[in-house]
């Protein structure tokens, strides 16, 4: 019933949210300014966690491998597989929840509770429009940047640990790499990173507005959108999964 | 004008706001005084919207605002200015782009005419060389004087001030009240300011509406409030021994 009732609310404020834009040159400037500002600096952590993940999946891929019945370069075939696949939408995704949802919740619950966002609504603005509507319109083009990057990123950090190890030749991993490559795979895989942007933006956005009370409010709204996206983006991947690959 | 009928409010079990009517006069300055929690931050946010009253209507020159579109109440809330009582400045903003954002957002103006407008609205709160400061770099009363500056920024029809001089020393807190008063007479509007100042109240009350607890319980001008014997408001008026001693003498 709680759960019907707050589906309802994150709808009627969606649609609050992707009204007009009051002014199209000021909400250009303001996707901009939200893609450097959600997007370029998740760069780092992205890159970096995406490097590890390769290297560990093909480390532990190789060594389950290793009996010699099956050819090395199913290694490079399963990296990039599961990276392309699962890795980089979903972890990428869970780790963009952790560092963009929780800063949007609180941004927005900071403004709620201090009357910041009654101040833009008083001004004739539509404030959840001219506040989270960028943002999301920010990600949703970014995250299909970013989680290509991931997955080249991933097969690098694969390529170096499994031939740096000298578990495999680099011919081995290339070949696998390449290894029966079905484009639609790499479609899949964007459409993932599209869907998750949104909730990764829309969902934290949704209780960051809504706040009310303090700081204690504010830091609880923040808590329960990162765990709420969390749920929301594993049960999409499990949707998603069975509607585009099966 | 601002006309309220029969606004009633309740959080919950509580009841804040009671059968309130009242006319806020235009080219006046109408204030609403009362003890703390008595309810006036609430009645304002009802008569602009940001909190719907349980039952009562609220007429902009006679037309209901709760009756509006969406669309007609975003255009209504362009000609109204609201300085909040704690601030409710953008704390990611300079204090110029605090004041220019509801022009960046309707005007078509250059950035040349929008800073002059900054300029304009800064000079006249007597604050200078704020410009580039962040909220968190001001004082309470600078802060107070900048929300007034954006509140005015867009040449309001309607002025909303909670508590506009709370916090400023008496020579500000004046000057303050005479600005306010100014923009009134100059420009014709419909002003409403909540204050529990009592210098206010005698300085520019031209039309004033008591409330004790959610309740309206006198109304009046700056001159009768002086004569006037209901218990509830000379307790308020006269709060100090100060203020007492005064007004036995004047008897
Ligand atoms: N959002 C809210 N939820 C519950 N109660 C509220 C809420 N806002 C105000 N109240 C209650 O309503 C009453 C009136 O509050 P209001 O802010 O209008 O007082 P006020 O007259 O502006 O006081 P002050 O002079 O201290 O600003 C208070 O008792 C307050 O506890
Ligand atoms: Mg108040």
């Amino acid at each position: 019933m709680k759960f019907l009732y707050s589906l309802g609310a994150y709808t009627i404020f969606l649609n609050k949210v992707f009204s007009k834009p009051e002014k199209w040159k000021m909400f250009r400037q303001n996707v901009l300014d939200e893609m450097i500002n959600l997007g370029v600096s998740s760069l780092p952590i992205v890159a970096i966690i995406s490097f590890f993940m390769g290297a560990v999946i093909t480390i532990q891929t190789a060594s389950n491998t290793d009996g010699g019945l099956i050819p090395l370069y199913t290694v490079g075939f399963a990296v990039r597989e599961s990276v392309i696949l699962e890795f980089s939408p979903t972890i990428v995704a869970l780790i963009l929840v952790g560092k963009i949802g929780s800063s949007i919740s609180s941004e927005l619950g900071a403004m709620r509770v201090t009357e910041q966002i009654d101040a833009i609504e008083i001004m004739g603005i539509n404030s959840a429009s001219f506040l989270v509507q960028p943002k999301i319109i920010a990600l949703v083009l970014l995250n299909p940047f970013l989680i290509t990057l991931s997955i080249f990123l991933s097969i690098g950090g694969g390529f170096i640990a499994g031939v740096g190890t000298g578990a495999m030749t680099p011919y081995d991993y290339e070949y696998g790499i390449q290894y029966d490559f079905e484009p639609f795979d790499y479609a899949y895989s964007m459409i993932k990173s599209v869907v998750f942007a949104f909730v990764i933006t829309s969902v934290p956005a949704f209780f960051g507005y809504n706040v009310q009370g303090g700081s204690v409010q504010v830091a609880k709204a923040s808590t329960k959108s990162v765990v709420q996206s969390s749920i929301v983006i594993l049960a999409l991947n499990y949707l998603l999964t069975q509607l585009l690959l099966l | 004008m601002i006309e309220v009928r029969n606004i009633k409010k309740s959080f919950g079990e509580k009841t804040v706001l009671e059968d309130i009517s009242f006319r806020f006069q235009k080219g006046k300055n109408n204030l609403v005084i009362g003890a703390s929690g008595s309810g006036k931050t609430t009645i304002t946010k009802c008569i602009v919207g940001l909190q719907k009253p349980d039952f009562g209507v609220v007429e902009y020159d006679g037309q209901s605002f709760w009756d509006m579109t969406r669309k007609e109440k975003a255009e209504l809330r362009q000609s109204i200015g609201f300085l909040f009582q704690g601030g409710a400045l953008f704390d990611s903003m300079t204090v110029e782009e605090n004041i220019k954002f509801a022009l960046r957002v309707f005007s078509n103006k250059t950035d040349k005419e929008m800073s002059d407008r900054v300029d304009f609205c800064l000079d006249r709160v007597n604050l200078h060389g704020v410009k580039t400061l962040f909220p968190d770099e001001l004082s309470g009363g600078m802060k107070k004087r900048v929300g007034i500056a954006r509140a005015i920024s867009m040449k309001p029809k309607y002025l909303f001030c909670d508590e506009p001089n709370s916090g400023l020393d008496p020579q500000t807190s004046i000057l303050i009240d005479q600005l306010i008063s100014e923009i009134t007479y100059e420009y014709d509007i419909t002003t409403i300011v909540i204050t529990h100042d009592m210098n206010s109240v005698l300085e520019i009350g031209d039309n004033i509406m008591f409330l004790h607890q959610g309740e309206k319980y006198w109304d009046g001008n700056k001159i009768e409030i002086l004569n006037t014997e209901n218990k509830e408001l000379t307790d308020f008026i006269y709060a100090s021994n100060f203020m007492k001693s005064i007004r036995e003498k004047a008897k």
